[in-house]
């Protein structure tokens, strides 16, 4: 694969295959979203062309599931074709997944839940894929702002290290 | 990006800042905070900061600076980043940040770990649950009080309100009502 970029892209698949590995999930899905919304968001089709690997045990099940209502949401957020592999039945649990074990709080998660995750019986809630490239659409960044006056940096710099 | 990796690359920063004859100041904030001062988790995507100047040459000269470390050390496009300023815009800053470490020309700030706290809770996201339980242990903020009043310190009424659901969903999520055990 030829890349102008100067490292790997970091699709889907093995943001499956490290969370299958234990790897901390939020980080493998955030290098996935980086890639998607920001380092290579010209790529998209790459990084969801290839399917979690095969999941073996209830697990990696339940990963796979999650990565391909990842997948569907952030298709639909971009406008982006989905890959047909979202749909197959293996990435559709027969139990739902709820992230929060709360019974009490399981209505409230339903209720709340983004209908790609529901989609896929995976319950985490509506703020799962919230990131900062979005929020900025909403909120616009800022051009140059100082948050501090000339003074106040002048006592940030006189303030001794920790 | 590992905490080994982020203060290596903070010194590539302030080396080049250096050689540029620019002194710099940016505010640590997000994962490498975590990682830095918490050790909750191991590894980042890229390192949040809010770049800590009044003069706008300074801002661009600092830009200038990620560009050419980037370029130079082939990292991430976006390895350091002030995307974050658009939530502390809204936000608000912190009230007492203190000096963390200098690299060369870089010194690196760090706000009090309330307004992290603050900050997360504000976000509201699912994964940021593990830091909003780390930050909150760590400051012996243990009830949705607690973690209302923090909140409440640093971020506007009108902000919250904007988020109320998504704010009040994670606080019942890390949070119990009352404060365990107690005196006997």
């Amino acid at each position: 694969m030829t890349t102008l970029l100067p490292y790997e892209r970091y699709p889907i698949s093995e943001a499956a295959a490290q969370m299958y590995q234990g790897e901390d999930p939020w980080y493998a899905l955030g290098c996935f979203e980086h890639d998607w919304w920001c380092h290579a968001d010209e790529h998209r089709a790459e990084l969801i062309a290839e399917p979690p690997p095969q999941a073996h045990t209830q697990e990696e099940q339940r990963w796979a599931a999650f990565c391909a209502a990842v997948v569907e949401e952030l298709c639909l957020r971009t406008n982006f074709p989905a890959p047909t592999w979202t749909k197959e039945p293996q990435y559709v649990l027969a139990e739902p997944w709820f992230y929060d074990q709360e019974e009490a709080r399981r209505a409230r998660l339903i209720e709340t839940n983004l209908a790609s995750f529901t989609r896929h019986n995976v319950f985490f809630g509506p703020t799962v894929l919230d990131n900062k490239y979005e929020f900025a659409n909403t909120y616009r960044k800022p051009g140059y702002v100082p948050l501090w006056t000339e003074e106040e940096m002048q006592r940030l710099s006189e303030a001794r290290p920790k | 990006m590992d905490k080994n990796q982020i203060e290596r690359y903070l010194g590539y920063l302030g080396q080049k800042l250096a050689d540029m004859q620019i002194q710099a100041s940016v505010l640590l904030v997000g994962g490498a905070l975590m990682i830095t001062q918490i050790g909750n988790r191991k590894t980042t995507q890229d390192i949040d900061v809010i770049i800590a100047t009044s003069d706008p040459h300074v801002y661009r000269a600092v830009q200038q600076a990620i560009a050419l470390v980037t370029q130079e050390k082939k990292l991430p496009p976006t390895w350091l980043n002030d995307d974050v300023t658009i939530i502390t815009d809204q936000v608000g800053r912190p009230k007492s940040p203190t000096r963390w470490k200098v690299f060369g020309n870089l010194t690196v700030f760090i706000p009090e770990l309330e307004y992290m706290l603050a900050l997360k809770l504000f976000s509201g996201r699912t994964q940021d649950d593990r830091d909003i339980k780390a930050l909150a242990s760590r400051l012996g903020v243990d009830t949705k009080d607690q973690a209302w009043a923090c909140l409440k310190n640093y971020v506007h009424a009108t902000l919250i309100s904007d988020r109320i659901e998504r704010i009040t969903e994670a606080i019942d999520r890390c949070f119990q009502e009352k404060k365990k055990g107690g005196k006997p």
